[in-house]
């Protein structure tokens, strides 16, 4: 299941660009910390704004363990500076 | 209760709601871009935010605390774009019948907003430099 990550921020200045895409294997959903392994392997670069941030799924916080399905919106929110 | 959320094009107009029936206490902060971002000079700052997600974390921190502290009112501004030296990128107005509420839920609204909402700034140094922060 081919997942995108939307990106913001000092994320998406650490790979210049607003979306990391990852190829999960298996077509009925991945765990967010399956995401977050991928991204970190496939993509070095986001390696501390992953541990600093937090996916979100369809516009909320997702703990590790939640399950992304075909068609959801996910990000990553690494540290924001609103305010 | 009455909660309402913005988040608007550039530098926030002046003035804020301040009417708010039966409030005794209407608490405004605003926040207003520095010169400096960290030891450097700039000229603005760039907003960045994820605006479905922003304007629904927005709305829901302010209903709970409006329940939690039994607020009459709350609103929030918040830019998105550029926002130069000077100018207010972020307002907040809190209205109860007392202060202690008030001013309690500004400070909670505000260190969550700091902490969670998907929202981005990015220095601009004079003359257009942009800084990748």
């Amino acid at each position: 299941m081919r997942v995108r990550v939307k990106l913001f921020g000092p994320a998406a200045a650490a790979v210049d660009a607003d979306e990391a895409v990852v190829d999960a294997a298996g077509d009925d959903g991945v765990t967010c910390a399956e995401v977050v392994a991928l991204l970190g392997a496939e993509h070095p670069a986001l390696e501390p704004h992953l541990r600093s941030g937090r996916l979100a799924v369809n516009h909320a916080f997702a703990a590790p363990g939640n399950p992304i399905r075909e068609g959801d919106e996910v990000a990553l929110i690494s540290m924001v500076s609103g305010g | 209760m009455s909660v309402r959320v913005s988040i608007v094009d550039g530098a926030l107009g002046a003035g804020a709601k301040t009417d708010f029936p039966g409030a005794g206490a209407v608490v405004v902060f605003e926040g207003v871009v520095r010169p400096t971002e960290g030891s450097a000079s700039i000229e603005a700052l760039e907003y960045q935010t994820y605006e479905p997600m922003a304007q629904r974390m927005l709305e829901r921190i302010g209903e709970e605390l409006s329940q939690r502290h039994g607020l009459i009112g709350l609103d929030v501004e918040h830019s998105r774009g550029r926002v130069g030296v000077g100018e207010c990128s972020f307002r907040l107005v809190v209205a109860s019948a007392h202060r202690k509420e008030a001013m309690a839920a500004m400070n909670e609204f505000i260190d969550l907003l700091k902490r969670d909402v998907p929202i981005w700034k990015r220095p601009i140094r004079a003359a257009g430099a942009r800084q990748r922060s």
